[in-house]
């Protein structure tokens, strides 16, 4: 059934890529994937991104799935579209459906897990090998205000990053840490 | 149009004759459940009778007028928006659509054929999905002949009656009706007429070409859909360069595609929902989908690890509501319309996920949910309906937007329900593969199974404390009730026996006129004491004429002669009790004894006892006078009454009737309580109205 669907993607092309990105507008629009390990702070990541808020125990009437936010660079309005996925183990062979036809995509970590981080990996792995070429990548590493449980080297992911040409940076959706810079970076990139 | 040759076209037939078991020779050809018979053509007989009559009708259809085997069907096809549309367009447009249409008019009868086979294969999946397992008894055919038809049903093609299927042509038009007004409308409001005519041809150019292409035997839907996915994509592109288009605004562009989109979508929805070249393909695509759901009916919360709360109310609704939504998304016809569905559905999914637990609903929750929502509700035709979507939706709007992503994550549910192993749930392979089978069902299913019986349990307990409450309430508004009823009854007998008391019911006897003159029987003249005498002697002549004068009534005598004894005796006695030295005030007759009895046990002198004696001797006289004073009061008393009598008898007539008024009114009296009781008893009414719950 993917194949199928992503037949019927192929059929529009290009025109998929960049819809609305025209550049005369100063509009751009993206769609931005979210990848990591479940429990790595990605939906509060993008609340606190979308809504300015965190909460320790969050209202439960945000569905967080997908949201958009719109924000001024220079004189061009982007528009992100931010796709959640499902972080399970077992939708890992989903992840795909998810980013194709993303022009950017974060895949977050969290500092104090080892494990969310050779995740990470993985994911940006994947994404470099089958997601459209010119993708953008940045990866996050999640829960700086916990430092002192860190158990990723901030080194050694930055080293990562670079090699792999990747966006990167430390964030914390509690104290808003980096958190609107990461999604500005990327859209300046773009 | 030979019936028999096409009822065993293997081309027409491959698939359902995989479904038909071999022993179905000795049964009637239509299926209908009957046997048949040689002498019929292998019908049964109500099959064979319809039969014959399709056969005729047939033959009138082949040879009659050609406009009749088109159908009515066949005009809705000639006009690209129809004639129904043709007063608000434009001459241009106009000009546009009549040079168009003896073209479409050859599409028609194609058009038609394509729609029949369509409805004929949805019709036998769906007698396939219904609860007779076996393909040898199936539903007996609903389906009306089929005229001008080279592929008429042999499993549908009985019932004489035509409505069956002149329903379902209806709607087809109504929906097409509807997006041609709105399409009309729409295009009214735009001044530049350019804009119209253009997009007019345009679309039509399209239909044409994608009807054209389903013509060839080698057109696949995938071509097609590569056609209409290039005009979107080209004709998104023109409404942003072409000059003539920068007069309207985003907003209007934005609906223009919409309508356009769902034009097409909805006039070729026959051909491009579930289409006869890729038939086989999407169908058992369903077919397997369907079963794999089915397969996992056995699934749970647990097993996804989903965070829905299924003991709250509010949250089940949810789920209902979500699993209506989803399996709706089949009965609507166009992409966006099915993308609508999905959205909602995932928004039901949210809010119940919202309610169940704490925190944001992010997509580790939302996938697993909607993954278990799709296996409870089992989609009909989902597989079909998720590559129709796929095709013909506008692929921009697939890939971004709340839709896009809606959509991508039920390719996603899809997909993992159909890739799901043992391993992606977290159990040995060999359980799974057990419980796919049914050889064995977990507990948790029998869990949930019981579940939904506690559930209905817990709301019937429910229902039953809130009615013991009610009942209860209503016992004790019944025991207030009664005493209010008894309060208002001793009210009112009260109130009754005030009234009674105030005016008793008592009958006066008649009044009787007396004869004066007439001896009283009950006064004896001889028991009488004498009538009283002055003792002063020197007056004795005065008495002695007083005496002598006996004509006088007796009354009379005593009345003029009270007085004067009392003027004489009075004075006497109060000297006597003056003596004695008791209060005059005390002087009783009963008390008389006592008196002298004090006086006379005293010890006194001999002078003084003879004058006592004497006194005593007096008491005696006055007490008898005393006596004889009374008597004759009560007489004097008796005397006065008779002369009232007398007045009565004087005024007889008159006092006769006021005396039979008197008695009436006697009567009427109690009439007077009586309304108030009355009264009264209307207030109970009223406080017992107010006291029934």
């Amino acid at each position: 059934m993917a194949n199928r669907q992503s037949g019927g993607s192929n059929t529009a092309g290009g025109g998929a890529q960049r819809p609305n990105g025209a550049p005369q507008n100063k509009i751009c629009q993206f769609k931005l994937v979210l990848l990591g390990e479940s429990a790595v702070g990605k939906s509060s990541l993008v609340l606190r991104f979308v809504k300015g808020q965190f909460h320790e125990y969050q209202e439960s009437t945000i569905g967080a799935a997908f949201l958009t936010q719109t924000v001024m660079l220079d004189d061009t309005t982007v528009k992100f579209e931010i796709w959640d996925t499902a972080g399970q183990e077992r939708y890992h062979s989903l992840a795909p459906m998810y980013y194709r036809g993303a022009q950017a995509a974060i895949v977050v970590y969290d500092i104090t897990n080892q494990e969310t981080f050779a995740r990470a990996k993985t994911w940006v792995k994947e994404l470099q090998r089958q997601a459209s070429p010119n993708i953008v990548i940045a990866l996050a590493g999640n829960k700086s205000d916990l430092s002192a449980k860190r158990m990723v080297d901030h080194d050694e992911a930055y080293a990562y990053a670079d090699e792999n040409g990747l966006l990167f940076m430390e964030t914390s959706a509690k104290t808003a840490m980096n958190v609107t810079d990461i999604f500005l970076a990327i859209g300046m990139f773009l | 149009m030979n019936y028999n040759t096409s009822s065993y076209n293997p081309s027409s037939s491959g698939r359902i004759s995989r479904l038909i078991s071999e022993q179905a020779d000795l049964m009637c050809k239509n299926k209908c459940g009957h046997y048949g018979n040689k002498v019929q053509e292998g019908y049964c007989s109500v099959c064979y009778k319809i039969y014959k009559q399709q056969q005729q009708q047939q033959n009138s259809a082949r040879y009659g007028p050609r406009d009749e085997a088109f159908g009515p069907d066949g005009e809705s096809s000639q006009g690209v928006f129809g004639r129904s549309g043709f007063a608000t367009l434009p001459k241009s447009a106009r000009l546009s659509l009549d040079s168009l249409s003896p073209l479409t008019g050859s599409f028609s009868k194609f058009e038609e054929k394509k729609k029949q086979q369509t409805d004929r294969k949805t019709k036998s999946f769906r007698s396939v999905f219904r609860k007779s397992p076996t393909p040898s008894s199936p539903q007996p055919g609903k389906k009306s002949p089929e005229k001008g038809s080279k592929e008429a049903s042999h499993r549908h093609g009985s019932d004489g009656g035509s409505s069956p299927q002149m329903s379902p042509r209806k709607v087809a038009n109504t929906d097409k009706d509807q997006i041609r007004d709105e399409i009309n409308t729409f295009l009214a409001q735009i001044p530049n007429k350019r804009i119209v005519s253009d997009v007019v041809s345009k679309v039509k150019q399209c239909e044409e070409v994608i009807l054209e292409l389903l013509r060839q035997e080698k057109g696949s839907i995938d071509e097609a859909s590569d056609i209409v996915q290039d005009f979107y994509k080209n004709f998104q592109a023109k409404t942003e360069i072409v000059k003539c288009y920068q007069e309207i605004s985003m907003e209007d562009k934005e609906t223009l595609m919409n309508l356009i989109e769902k034009y097409l979508t909805i006039s070729l929805y026959k051909e491009f929902f579930s289409p006869m070249s890729t038939a086989t393909e999407d169908e058992t695509q369903d077919l397997e989908l369907q079963t794999r759901i089915r397969q996992l009916n056995w699934m749970t919360c647990k097993h996804l690890e989903v965070a829905l709360n299924e003991r709250d109310r509010s949250v089940r609704d949810l789920v209902y509501a979500s699993i209506n939504v989803i399996i709706g998304m089949d009965s609507v016809k166009p992409p966006q319309e099915k993308l609508a569905c999905v959205t909602q559905c995932s928004h039901h999914i949210i809010e119940a996920l919202g309610k169940s637990k704490q925190g944001p609903t992010a997509a580790d929750d939302f996938l697993p949910t909607l993954i278990y929502i799709v296996i409870k509700a089992n989609p009909t035709r989902l597989q079909s309906n998720i590559n129709y979507i796929t095709r013909f939706c506008n692929a921009a709007c697939l890939m971004r937007g709340e839709a896009g992503y809606f959509f991508t994550n039920l390719c996603c549910a899809v997909s993992f329900i159909q890739n799901m192993k043992g391993e992606s749930l977290g159990m040995p392979e060999e359980e799974f593969q057990d419980y796919m089978s049914g050889r064995s069902v977990p507990m948790e299913s029998w869990e949930n199974y019981f579940l939904e019986s506690i559930h209905a349990m817990e709301e019937m307990s429910n229902v039953v404390s809130e009615l013991e409450l009610r009942q209860q309430e209503f016992l004790k508004n019944v025991e207030k009730f009664k005493e209010n009823m008894k309060n208002k009854e001793d009210r009112v007998t009260e109130q009754v026996d005030k009234i009674l008391k105030r005016t008793p019911l008592t009958f006066k006897p008649r009044k009787v006129p007396t004869n004066i003159d007439e001896e009283d029987p009950a006064l004896n003249e001889t028991s009488l004491p004498s009538p009283l005498k002055p003792e002063v002697v020197s007056i004795v002549g005065a008495s002695a004429g007083n005496e002598s004068s006996v004509t006088l009534p007796a009354t009379a005598e005593v009345e003029r002669e009270a007085p004067s004894k009392a003027t004489q005796v009075i004075p006497t006695s109060s000297q006597l009790v003056n003596l004695t030295g008791n209060d005059s005030e005390e002087y009783k007759e009963g008390e008389e004894a006592e008196v002298f009895e004090s006086i006379s046990p005293s010890p006194q002198s001999e002078s003084e006892t003879d004058l006592q004696q004497e006194r005593i001797e007096g008491v005696e006289k006055l007490k008898e006078k005393v006596s004889r004073q009374k008597n004759q009061a009560s007489l004097i008393d008796e005397g006065s009454h008779r002369q009232e009598n007398f007045d009565a008898v004087g005024t007889s007539s008159k006092s006769d009737q006021r005396g039979s008024e008197n008695v009436e009114e006697g009567l009427v009296v109690p009439s007077k309580p009586k309304e108030k009781i009355k009264s009264v008893d209307n207030n109970d009414a009223m406080e017992s109205s107010d006291l029934d719950p």
